[in-house]
């Protein structure tokens, strides 16, 4: 077993392979004890990360082996951008669950699991962000993220000129 | 993969996406399809200057994260389209399709002088393909002294600007052979203006706005037996009048792997001394299909007709 401690001081207690997920933490356990302290992770983050390591642990039976990055090298030129084609869809349909938070809630946990180093789950983050963003017009997006319009009204109407496509299908 | 590749500069102390840092909110915008690459510039200056910075494209074409656009450039023949050019992209991944008019705004081309950029005097003949974010139209018509120009234009894809392009220092030449591949125009063979045959070529180097004249085909290819090379690759191909091409043609035909199998196959045909091949048109209409990098696909030019 190996003990995360959230920046907040809570202690939680996981196995090996869920906490291997994280790329940072099987490099520090390699050649250090078994507590690792994480002073930039809250526990509520904290909390949803191992969650996420938790699921995917118990169904990748074999996290980090070198076939995964060869997986990943193989999947790199397509389209879809995870780093590991998650094809189980169980679990594509769990990962779109988990995903099912307000954006602030997503950037903690993908500013968290960028510093854990754990691959999969800043993809799947980055993924849904960007979900957020297609498909919606400008004032849209800056309503949702929150982002200042710094155009000015001429700028503005210049910016649809451009964009004025005669058809559009959706 | 650590991700820190967002440019830091003083002018822009914004971030990207409020709560995220920089080299995260990129990333998200580096997974944007295209068409909604076309929203998120109005979002903010920030955002337009990232979307439209080469590096942008330069990182999504590195990181495998560009998507296949089919590009349909169509040339009105019904009445109120009449040599108007509309340009339709298609997304395959998401099914997003647009249409455009090119130079929405253009005026009665008569009153234009003729330098005028976005008056494209656009005919029979013009050649299209996209290049990088742009379509690049090369060869336009002087109604005036009726004859063909050389001239050059690239029309933006996500600001809908045009800007003029080197011209073509040959535009005289006819029937060549004019073939698009990656970021280069090959007009191959041809006659000139007075009529004499030609086995010279020019390239056009997209990237460097640069005519390259290749004066002796010999060394490079030949367009003896209907088939031009440049720098190894082949351009394109052409069955020998007398032979049939039938059975490569459909050998060819049922894989649809990409350029360079198709070259490949062509190559081992050649090599092992079977001088057979799909013929150039054939090469061409394939190219449509290909799934080739986001915004490289050639484009077909249509007339309207054509479509029913």
């Amino acid at each position: 077993m190996i003990k995360l401690v959230s920046g907040d001081g809570a202690e939680f207690e996981v196995e090996e392979e869920v906490a291997f997920q994280s790329k940072i933490i099987k490099d520090i356990v390699a050649d250090a004890d078994d507590v690792i302290p994480l002073p930039t992770v809250s526990s509520k983050v904290l909390i949803q990360v191992i969650e996420y390591c938790r699921k995917h642990a118990a169904v990748n039976s074999f996290p980090l082996s070198p076939s995964s990055s060869a997986a990943a090298a193989a999947s790199s030129s397509s389209s879809i951008s995870y780093s590991k084609p998650v094809s189980d869809p169980a679990l594509r349909a769990w990962d779109n669950e988990f995903v099912k938070l307000n954006n602030s809630s997503l950037f903690d946990i993908v500013i968290a699991a960028n510093y854990l180093d754990i691959e999969e789950l800043v993809d799947l983050v980055l993924e849904t962000v960007a979900d957020r963003i297609k498909g919606k017009q400008a004032q849209e997006i800056r309503r949702q993220f929150n982002i200042e319009n710094d155009f000015t009204p001429e700028e503005e109407e210049a910016l649809r000129r451009e964009n004025s496509w005669a058809f559009q299908n959706n | 993969m650590k991700r820190s590749r967002a440019r830091r500069t003083t002018t822009m102390e914004t971030e990207l996406i409020p709560g995220l840092p920089d080299c995260l909110a990129l990333e998200c915008l580096l997974r944007l399809p295209f068409h909604a690459i076309l929203d998120a510039r109005a979002v903010c200056k920030r955002w337009k200057y990232e979307l439209d910075s080469l590096s942008f494209y330069r990182i999504r074409r590195a990181d495998g994260l560009t998507r296949p656009v089919v590009s349909l450039l169509l040339r009105g023949k019904i009445r109120h389209t009449v040599g108007k050019f509309h340009l339709a992209l298609y997304e395959p991944d998401t099914g997003v399709c647009t249409m455009r008019q090119l130079a929405p705004d253009r005026p009665r081309m008569r009153q234009l002088p003729p330098d005028r950029t976005d008056c494209l005097n656009l005919k029979i003949g013009s050649i299209a393909g996209i290049v990088g974010r742009e379509l690049v139209v090369i060869f336009g018509w002087d109604a005036m002294k009726n004859r063909r120009t050389g001239e050059v234009h690239f029309y933006d894809l996500l600001s809908g600007a045009w800007r003029p392009g080197a011209p073509n220092p040959a535009p005289q030449r006819s029937l060549s052979r004019n073939v698009f591949r990656g970021d280069k125009l090959f007009v191959i063979g041809g006659r000139d203006g007075g009529g004499k045959k030609l086995r010279s070529a020019l390239v056009y180097d997209v990237p460097t706005d640069t005519w390259i004249k290749i004066p002796d085909l010999e060394g490079l290819g030949s367009l003896l037996d209907g088939s031009f090379y440049y720098q190894d690759e082949i351009i394109f191909w052409r069955a020998a009048a007398s032979d049939s091409c039938e059975g490569a043609a459909t050998g060819i035909s049922g894989e649809r792997t990409g350029e360079g199998a198709a070259g490949a196959t062509m190559k081992l045909n050649r090599s092992s001394g079977i001088d057979e091949g799909p013929d150039a048109d054939f090469l061409e209409k394939k190219d449509y299909f290909m799934e080739v990098d986001a915004f490289e696909l050639p484009v077909e030019l249509v007339e309207e007709k054509d479509l029913e």
